[in-house]
Order: structure tokens, then sequence, then C-alpha cells
């Protein structure tokens, strides 16, 4: 893959949008989602299509401000709903998704592979979401990353009400200098549009969205 | 007594017209999210038959008001939420 012009898509990702609030996401059948995280230390963007309600695949681009530098990575992936739990008053879910493209540093690019996984539950009241993700570099280095979150909505809101969620988000990035962080978050909702705002105790601000088309 | 014959055919005509207006009542399970069940509203009102749909979460519920003259068989409306993420424990028609 030629590097400039590598490096020039990555950039263009990453201006778009910049880990999303879902690691992975399958969403009804024929849907677009368009998902973004921004926090100082780690930007991500997240394009992907659901094929069917259990398979969707997508592109994912990554920033991580490591102790070496910002790295870059660029993942086409495919991701699963490997099972749902649908209960009359609550719903759990086990994802899986993979992928492999790559990551860019130092003016040098090489190729990349990505496998995630999520498991979360939720009712109307509260939430538990935990998300690993790695990151394997050709060159042997490996980014692996964990997600754990617990929340709950003060007030129960119907269909097509603006939905209110407090959330604790903890998480693990060895590989960046401030590891780990624990950001208390408000998550917002309405319709099809979701966005989540915090901050880490370490005065990081995090913004992140999702959208369902 | 031909404009009674008339009137009788007549309001049995409209009345069967009316009762083919139907609404369902489907009990969705799983459904404790609006925004994941975005799809169940953008699902059902894509359908030629649909006039209107109605989520409740609380009661988890979705009604499904019915063209006059038009109708969703059980298996399309069980398939549709199917695709939509979710399962259907009952439907019932109005």
């Amino acid at each position: 893959m030629n590097f400039r012009r590598t490096r020039i898509l990555l950039m263009g990702c990453i201006v778009l949008g910049s880990i999303n609030a879902k690691a992975m996401l399958v969403a009804y059948q024929d849907s677009l989602g368009i998902m973004g995280v921004n926090q100082s230390f780690h930007t991500e963007f997240f394009l992907n299509y659901s094929l069917t309600p259990h398979f969707a695949v997508g592109e994912r681009t990554i920033r991580f401000v490591t102790s070496d530098g910002a790295k870059q990575f660029f993942v086409p992936e495919a991701d699963f709903l490997v099972y749902r739990w649908n209960n009359p008053d609550s719903q759990a879910n086990f994802y899986a998704g993979a992928g492999y493209g790559a990551e860019s540093f130092l003016n040098q690019t090489q190729g990349v592979a990505m496998a995630n996984v999520a498991l979360d539950w939720e009712s109307r009241r509260y939430y538990l979401d935990a998300e690993l993700q790695s990151l394997y570099a050709a060159d042997t280095r490996n980014y692996n990353s964990s997600k754990f979150r617990a929340g709950f909505a003060p007030y129960l809101a119907q269909f097509n009400e603006l939905n209110t969620w407090f959330i604790l988000q903890f998480e693990t990035m060895p590989f960046v200098p401030e590891d780990p962080f624990l950001t208390p978050m408000v998550r917002l909702f309405y319709k099809n549009v979701l966005i989540e705002v915090g901050s880490d105790f370490q005065g990081n601000w995090m913004f992140n969205y999702m959208i369902h088309i | 007594m031909k404009n009674l014959f008339i009137f009788i055919v007549g309001s049995l005509v409209g009345s069967s017209s009316f009762a083919n207006a139907k609404d369902l009542k489907v009990t969705v399970n799983g459904m404790v999210c609006s925004f994941c069940a975005q799809g169940i509203e953008k699902k059902l009102t894509s359908q030629a038959a649909v006039k209107s749909v109605d989520v409740n979460l609380e009661n988890h519920l979705v009604k499904v008001a019915l063209k006059d003259g038009q109708d969703l068989s059980d298996t399309t409306v069980t398939q549709i939420l199917k695709d939509a993420g979710y399962s259907v424990s009952k439907i019932q028609r109005d």
C-alpha cells in the first residue's frame, strides 16, 4: 500500500470524526451506524452497515497518543452479534469482531490485525457493559485495551422522549501514559441520535456520538 | 323494499370494510432501549399496509394501525421484528 495515500486516508478519517459508544455495533438489518469517540489521548471513528441483524461490515479509524507518539490505525472489520438474550424487561448481547488493516507511525506503515469482544446487559433502568479490544501490529507490538461501564437512568423515558443516563466508565490503555481512566459521563439520546459527554479525574474530556440511519 | 335492500347491502359492505381496518398489538421481548428500538418503527412504517406505529416501552407493546383493507400476517410481523433484532411473544388483533 502506498504510504502517502494511506497516511492521507488515515488523517482524513480522523478529521471526519474521531472509539464508539459500543466497541462494535450490529444494529437492525440495512441500517448504517456512524460512531465516534473523542478523548485527548484517543480518538476513534467507526462507520458500519448491518447486512443482517447478526452481521455488519465497517471501517474503524483509531488514533492513540502513546508514550512513543501518536499512532493511527485504519481497520476494515466484520462484526457479529454472536448471541442476544431478549427478555421481557431486559436485553443482553454478546458481540465479536475482527479486522485487518494498517498502522501508521513515524512515516512508516505496517499491517495490523484487530479483534474485539463485547458483552452488555441493559434494562430500562440499569446498564452494564464490558469491552475488550486488541490490535496486533506486524512488528509484534500489541495494543490491548478494555472498557467497563455501569449506568443508570434517573427517569424512565418513553419512546421518542429524551433519554438520560449517568454512566461510570473504567478504561485501561496500558500503552497510554496516563492509564487507567475513570470517567463519569452523561449519555443523552433522542430518536436515532446518541451523545455522551464526560471527563475523567485527570481532566481529560470525552465526547462520544452514535447515529443510526 | 328495493331501497331497504340496497340500504342493508350497503351497510353490510360498509361495516365489512371498516372491520378490515385492524390494529395489531405486538408484545415484544428485549425492547428496553428507545435508541435501539428505532429500527422497529422504521421497519414497520416502511410496510405499505401500515398506517402508523406506536411503541410503548413500559408495556413492551408495539401497536400497529393498518390501512383500510390491508393486513399483515403474523409471520410477516414476526419476521420484521426479528430483522429489527427482537423477538415476539404475542400478537393480538383488534
